[in-house]
């Protein structure tokens, strides 16, 4: 009898800590942080699957968009022999590493000089390289061709001035919101101490900067290795940068050669993080 | 000779010459009023192109907006796992934007599976894909992609508000929703504006994901405008990115007035 009234008890004990679980469970779903947390995870595969779907299509894709065969690395292959990608990959990457510095050098030389002057300046530096975020690429693709490409015939330079427009406002956003680290005293000390101005700025405030401006390069060169607007609108001849050269195939059948292209891409990117990883520590060191 | 003290001028003058430049003398050369504008894309292209993009804008902000608020949430417990989520988040940034069109492609295809080929959708998946080919599919994936800038300018807004409003929020009995609709949607109503400009200037330029998933059957104003420097009539093309940028006018003030007040609130300049 004391036994079954144990266990009575240990079943009424049992009952009432599910029902307190699933009483729970609404409270739970009614918090707000909970409920983001669920359609944040929601979202966040959706945006990863296709990322994801184009690894698998690298390596079991066919020529026929959708269908997977067997495991195959001869799309890597195909396009690792190809001159025609290799000539585009690198084309792309000296396009992307000349638009980056140079947009890097303007962007720089804006911040650090609209420090020192009022509000206005300050304010018209901003708006005017910040501006290409609120203009059309396609529009500005147009004006680069018909006006500029009157003074500067040729394709790679139109390119690079069009890469270094379309780059200037993120690395902007990139070099104010690392700007927060640079010790302003330091500055200050430097120039009380009779520091010069190329002194002050080669050994005061870069140093300090090393690690947005590496951001900076990085996230750049990645823009302007995607770009397409702007090389749509100004190339003609049959040398085409990476996204111009995916582009122009749309319409030729779709192999998993693009796949191909991505999966190396994010390879190249993993890269460029790492050396970012390497020179943030070395900062912190 | 202090010749560096005229070098404020000289960043600004790079910038006008790569940037401002172009334009300007292309709005003088070409941007004398359209006036055969509507023969190149009429008016109900203009209105479908802005409707999608607001579209496409509302989408992508709405589905970004909980991906943000978890960031924001783990961000007060570890930065490292916020980091980690935005690096996710922005990793198909980095993957590429055809690559992306290409991948969904790919999936509408397989989606429809070997019967799709005749036209017929099967599996329980076609329920939730939409086809390919379809506006469906245009603005599924169009919003697709702008997820992750709409994520990252969210962030950043939800980052901006201080701590101590916060916690003297929760101190005084605010609770979470309290919390939610009085503090954080308020403050990082302007980063969300910004962010919702930036995304409607792209979308409404797009000819990308129109081309590719859309199969050229649903034309935005920026395949009209392709479509016409593919045939060499720029003066057509011109006419149509100029009422292009007349109709986003007034929305730059806006933007403009986000910006300066952003960096204030950001540099307190």
């Amino acid at each position: 009898m004391a036994h079954r009234a144990t266990e009575a008890q240990a079943d009424r004990g049992i009952g009432r800590l599910r029902r307190v679980q699933v009483a729970r469970l609404p409270a739970l779903l009614s918090d707000p942080w909970v409920l983001s947390v669920l359609m944040g995870a929601v979202v966040l595969v959706a945006l990863l699957t296709p990322t994801a779907y184009l690894v698998v299509w690298s390596v079991t894709g066919t020529d026929i968009v959708g269908i997977l065969d067997g495991g195959t690395l001869h799309w890597y292959a195909t396009v690792l022999s190809s001159i025609d990608w290799w000539n585009a990959v690198l084309y792309s990457l000296l396009i992307a590493g000349c638009a980056s510095a140079l947009s890097l050098i303007i962007v720089t030389s804006v911040i650090y000089q609209s420090r020192q002057q009022g509000p206005l300046v300050q304010t018209l530096g901003t708006l005017a390289v910040v501006g290409p975020l609120l203009v059309p690429l396609l529009a500005y693709g147009l004006a680069l061709r018909l006006t500029a490409g009157r003074v500067v015939p040729w394709e790679w330079a139109l390119l690079l001035l069009g890469h270094t427009a379309i780059i200037m406002p993120v690395q902007y956003f990139v070099m104010e919101a690392g700007s927060e680290l640079v010790h302003q005293h330091a500055l200050e000390n430097a120039r009380m101490l009779g520091g010069r101005f190329w002194e002050i700025v080669f050994r005061v405030w870069l140093p300090q900067m090393t690690w947005p401006l590496s951001c900076a390069a990085a996230i750049g060169l990645l823009i302007s290795f995607d770009e397409i607007v702007i090389a749509t609108c100004v190339i003609d001849s049959s040398t085409v940068t990476v996204p111009k050269k995916l582009f122009d195939n749309i319409y030729a059948g779709s192999n998993p050669a693009p796949a191909v292209i991505a999966v190396l891409v994010t390879a190249l990117s993993l890269g460029i993080l790492s050396v970012l990883l390497l020179i943030r520590r070395r900062v912190h060191d | 000779m202090q010749w560096h003290r005229g070098m404020p001028l000289a960043p600004l003058l790079a910038v006008v010459a790569v940037f401002w430049l172009p334009v300007a003398a292309w709005l003088i050369k070409y941007g004398g009023w359209p006036s055969s504008l509507m023969h190149y894309a009429p008016a109900r292209v203009f209105v479908n192109n802005f409707v999608f993009a607001s579209l496409a804008t509302c989408a992508s902000m709405v589905i970004a907006f909980p991906l943000a608020l978890s960031g924001w949430h783990l961000s007060r417990r570890s930065r490292t796992a916020t980091a980690v989520l935005t690096g996710l988040v922005a990793w198909p940034l980095v993957v590429g934007l055809l690559a992306r069109n290409y991948s969904w492609i790919a999936l509408l295809q397989l989606a429809e599976g070997p019967a799709g080929y005749a036209g017929v959708q099967t599996g329980l998946i076609a329920l939730v894909m939409p086809g390919l080919y379809t506006k469906t599919a245009v603005l599924v994936v169009l919003t697709y992609v702008f997820v992750p800038i709409a994520y990252i300018c969210l962030l950043q807004g939800l980052m901006w508000i201080p701590a101590v409003q916060i916690e003297s929020a929760t101190l005084l009995g605010a609770g979470k929703w309290q919390l939610l609709r009085r503090i954080l949607l308020p403050l990082s109503t302007r980063s969300a504006g910004l962010a919702a400009l930036l995304i409607f200037f792209s979308a409404a330029g797009y000819f990308v994901t129109p081309a590719m998933i859309g199969g050229g059957k649903y034309d935005m104003l920026g395949n009209i405008v392709l479509s016409y420097v593919g045939l060499g009539d720029f003066r057509a093309a011109s006419a149509v990115s100029v009422g292009l940028l007349i109709a986003l006018v007034p929305l730059y003030f806006v933007a403009a007035w986000l910006i300066v007040l952003l960096r204030r609130r950001l540099i307190g300049g």
